[in-house]
């Protein structure tokens, strides 16, 4: 901590006191640190809306309205959700018969939930059907929610293709879970044939 | 940049000394928010012996054990650690 000389006509300039009046710089830098390793003082740690770019090995930044995260070096890692998600609804659904694929998207929509606050959604796709000829593997499906397509893998047999997605945040309102398919190229547009489709799905939901 | 002390012991009293002595302040203003980020300077949480009020976003708080954060709204363990 520094001390500062209360300079009158009646203090010496000498040495020691130019001295003491030298160290001020790092008194400063020395309650700083101190500030940084004191256990009985508050500390907030930085508030974010978006994860800014990764790089800073150790640092921590609260998402606001989601989770804490630190910076592995590459890479920003979840600890932990601070949203008190839990599960508050599912349910499957299945529709239409598949007799013929377009090359454009064929889409099947349903409104499975309303939130009141935001949630996580995850979805699977399935679809069986009859292939009358060899050339599998050449269709295509994805999940989309509330029209934003879901990153998901894709499993795709002669007569079987599904797709799993991972969690999706949704904000408050209508959930829409969309169901699409397609042929590749117009050769494997009629070659299918009594197909059935299906979504299983299931929404966490925040504070609940 | 690290404040260079003059030591007044060996040096003469003059203008340009008593001058570089005057930017001590702002250089320690440049420094200081470094502090945040340095990864070699140890940080302690805060410890307290019961969980005070929340309403301090990203606020972390060690108590008996149990390291939680602050979300505005409530309290959250991030992890029991004893």
């Amino acid at each position: 901590m520094y001390t500062p000389t209360d300079w009158t006509e009646q203090v010496a300039l000498n040495a020691a006191r130019l001295n003491n009046m030298e160290t001020q710089y790092q008194s400063i830098i020395d309650y700083g640190e101190a500030l940084k390793g004191d256990d009985s003082a508050k500390k907030q740690i930085e508030v974010v809306t978006t994860l800014p770019v990764a790089g800073n090995f150790g640092r921590m930044v609260l998402l606001k309205d989601f989770g804490l995260h630190y910076d592995d070096g590459t890479n920003w890692r979840l600890v932990t959700v601070l949203s008190g998600f839990a599960l508050s609804d599912q349910g499957v659904f299945s529709f239409g018969g598949v007799t013929g694929m377009s090359t454009s998207w064929s889409t099947y929509t349903r409104t499975v939930t309303t939130l009141s606050r935001q949630g996580l959604i995850y979805a699977s796709f399935a679809m069986a059907y009859e292939e009358s000829q060899e050339n599998d593997r050449h269709r295509e499906m994805r999940i989309l929610v509330n029209d934003t397509v879901m990153e998901g893998s894709l499993i795709e047999t002669k007569n079987f293709m599904a797709i799993t997605a991972g969690a999706v945040r949704v904000g408050a309102g209508d959930v829409v879970i969309g169901a699409q398919s397609r042929a590749l190229s117009g050769a494997h547009s009629s070659s299918v044939e009594n197909g059935m489709r299906g979504v299983g799905w299931a929404v966490w939901e925040e504070g609940v | 940049m690290p404040y260079t002390q003059t030591d007044w012991s060996t040096s003469n009293l003059t203008v340009g000394n008593l001058n570089h002595a005057e930017t001590q302040y702002e250089e320690a203003v440049q420094d200081a928010p470094d502090i945040r980020t340095a990864t070699d300077i140890k940080t302690y949480l805060e410890v307290s012996s019961t969980l005070p009020s929340y309403g301090n976003e990203g606020r972390l708080i060690y108590v008996d054990g149990v390291i939680y954060i602050d979300n505005g709204d409530e309290w959250f363990t991030v992890a029991e650690v004893a």
